[in-house]
């Protein structure tokens, strides 16, 4: 399975290997995928690819190490009431996670977002969500 | 004149006895590749066309009726955005890119006049000066379409016949009305249907003209005369239509925001074409790859900004444009799935016998050219502002004797120069303070070697924009061969606004 997980951290301990920590005790690689350091936290996305006992192993890790974890279901959700098509989206997206398919419409594939929000702000009629 | 292949008379009769012959512009171009023009303009009678962009030259009259005590409204708003009411009491016009004094741009014009034709709940507040006819005020209420006596979208520029691409060949993205602009050619935006576009399938304004009737957000509209910025010679000719906007749909009609640009509304505009001579079937059955339109940089600040390429809709449309040595993602900001969906339904339209052809009263003026605007007043060039002579310091210089001089010089922005007084780097007093910190020596470890630069015929609020868009307080004066000539900073600009009240210039042809 493929797990998404949002970690927030205090920069008290951004210096502390925590994530290679996590990554030696349960023997599985983790996909960072979007990195962000505020003045008051750091805030990472990343992807694990593992079975579901290892996931929450590797989300146990975290945890005892004052690290905030939350799952993320899924990235970004398209609302087809609202999106015309027109592809803007398209253009802005690093790993053509949206493309224009067959007769034109959008088509998403949520494996390959890494959250990058570009698409969010490209779009005209505010039709992509970013699920949080 | 071509010979006379049908008339409208003709084709209205048709209609009205249910066998009109109708393909949207796509099938045109596929039938005449497939079984030839000369066949494909015997057997078809009528060419749906269709587009679906942001049209920002787009905008409603309201007449809100009058309350009791009535009210003259010198100001009106609908959901806080502001209605033009230089106009009798209870008229206003609500334009596209005005926006919501409250939300900003993310709630604009576009979106009030989506709302009204999905018949939602908006709220109306005037204010008025008072006089012994009309003795109210202020008003405040909740309205709908239905309570209006009149709602008449007109749009003094719509269905650009094609548009520009736009690319960004600088270092920031851009956010623009063809949407956002990555950095280094990181992709290209554009607009237009391409072989669907109602204006280019109808090229030279032979069958189209003032009245024509059309499909307009989803009802009923006519051609009122050529659209503002209208340039046939160019192939860039305009439209100006008018339509019951009680009577259309919000489908095609949409409300949108361009990130950090602005609020418009997208319209779906459709225009039938009768196919009455092989001039017209011609111009109808023009495919995607023999329509062209030219690709330019944005970054440029100009109106007469470089163009990279020519490029064809059907390489547009793939998604793909090869720029220089690289393939670049291209994306539209208008749909293509809603321009077919536009097409379809006037042919649909048409084929009901609920659409009949109008012939047009006058054509539309084929000669006129779009003009640039006169600047006749002198606008102040950063030559004039720019302090001559400025502090210079070399990549080598001490930053204890480079501090110095700063303190003594009063300034807090030192351009780095070679022995040729060409620009190498530049270094500023908070520069200094971190030089301090970290136990650096010479300017040479500090200083700041990518400069954002002025050039001496630069206008002053160009500069004033670049500033802010670096998030910069000064920035060196060079010439041609990167010699520093000056140093213009905010506080020079400061200076002059306190003198002249100036402000930004914003081009918009959207
Ligand atoms: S968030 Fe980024 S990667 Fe994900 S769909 Fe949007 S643009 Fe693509
Ligand atoms: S930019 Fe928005 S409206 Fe356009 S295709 Fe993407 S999600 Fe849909």
């Amino acid at each position: 399975m493929k797990a998404r997980l949002e970690l927030r951290y205090s920069p008290a301990h951004v210096n502390k290997p925590i994530l290679s920590k996590a990554i030696l005790e349960s023997g599985v690689p983790i996909n960072i995928l979007n990195a962000r350091l505020t003045a008051t936290e750091g805030i990472m996305t990343v992807e694990v690819n593992a079975d579901e006992n290892v996931v929450s192993k590797i989300i146990g890790i975290l945890r005892s190490n004052n690290v905030e974890v939350k799952e993320i279901p899924r990235y970004v959700e398209i609302n087809r009431d609202k999106c015309i098509d027109c592809g803007a989206c398209t253009a802005v997206c690093p790993t053509d996670a949206l493309t224009l398919g067959l007769e034109r419409k959008l088509v998403l594939e949520e494996e390959k977002c890494i959250l990058c929000g570009n698409c969010l702000k490209s779009c005209p009629v505010r039709a992509v969500v970013l699920y949080k | 004149m071509d010979e006379s292949l049908r008339t409208i008379g003709q084709i209205n009769n048709k209609i009205a006895k249910g066998d009109v012959v109708v393909l949207t512009a796509e099938e045109f171009v596929k039938l005449a590749e497939s079984s030839g023009l000369e066949r494909a303009s015997r057997e078809v009678d009528v060419v749906t066309t269709g587009t679906f962009g942001a049209m920002c030259s787009s905008g409603a009259f309201l007449n809100f009726g009058h309350a009791d005590p009535p009210i003259k409204m010198t100001k009106a708003w609908l959901n806080d955005v502001p209605v033009y009411k230089g106009l009798a009491a209870v008229d206003g016009y609500i334009g596209a890119t005005a926006f919501s004094e409250t939300k900003g741009i993310d709630y604009g014009g576009g979106h009030v006049i989506e709302d009204l034709v999905s018949g939602r709940e908006l709220i109306l507040r005037g204010e008025g000066y008072g006089t012994d006819c009309y003795p109210r005020k202020h008003v405040e209420t909740v309205i709908t379409i239905h309570d209006l006596n009149q709602a008449v979208l007109v749009n003094p520029r719509n269905a650009y016949q094609r548009y520009f691409a736009a690319t960004n060949s600088s270092e920031r993205t851009l956010y623009t009305y063809l949407g956002t602009l990555l950095p280094n050619y990181g992709n290209i935006g554009y607009s237009g249907s391409g072989e669907l576009s109602p204006l280019y399938k109808d090229r030279d304004l032979e069958t189209l003209g003032i009245g024509s009737r059309i499909f307009l957000g989803g009802g009923i509209g006519y051609i009122m005369g050529e659209g503002t910025q209208h340039y046939p010679a160019k192939y860039l000719s305009t439209i100006m239509v008018a339509g019951d906007l009680k009577k259309m749909n919000p489908r095609f009609l949409r409300g949108a925001t361009f990130y950090k640009y602005g609020s418009t509304l997208y319209v779906g505009v459709g225009i039938p074409i009768p196919i009455v001579n092989m001039n017209v079937a011609r111009n109808a059955a023009t495919p995607d790859r023999e329509i062209y339109t030219e690709i330019i940089d944005y970054s440029v600040p100009s109106v007469n900004r470089p163009i990279l390429r020519r490029v064809s809709y059907e390489e547009l449309k793939s998604g793909k444009v090869g720029l220089g040595d690289r393939t670049v993602k291209a994306a539209s900001m208008s749909s293509l799935r809603m321009a077919v969906e536009v097409a379809e339904t006037l042919k649909k339209w048409i084929l009901e016998g609920v659409f009949k052809l109008s012939r047009p009263v006058a054509p539309l003026n084929k000669d006129v050219v779009q003009k640039t605007m006169p600047l006749r007043r002198p606008e102040p060039k950063v030559a004039e502002l720019m302090r001559k002579n400025p502090l210079t310091a070399n990549p080598k210089d001490s930053i204890r004797d480079v501090s110095e001089r700063m303190v003594r010089g009063n300034v807090d922005h030192v351009p780095v120069v070679d022995e040729q007084n060409r620009l190498v780097g530049i270094v500023t007093t908070w520069d200094i303070a971190k030089a301090v910190a970290i136990n650096a020596r010479t300017l040479e470890e500090i200083m700041t070697r990518k400069v954002i630069v002025a050039k001496p015929q630069e206008t002053v609020d160009i500069v004033a924009k670049r500033m802010e868009q670096h998030d910069i307080t000064g920035l060196p004066v060079v010439d041609e061969e990167n010699r520093v000539l000056g140093l213009i900073t905010s506080a020079d600009l400061s200076r002059l606004l306190k003198t002249q009240g100036g402000g930004v210039v914003v081009e918009g042809p959207a």
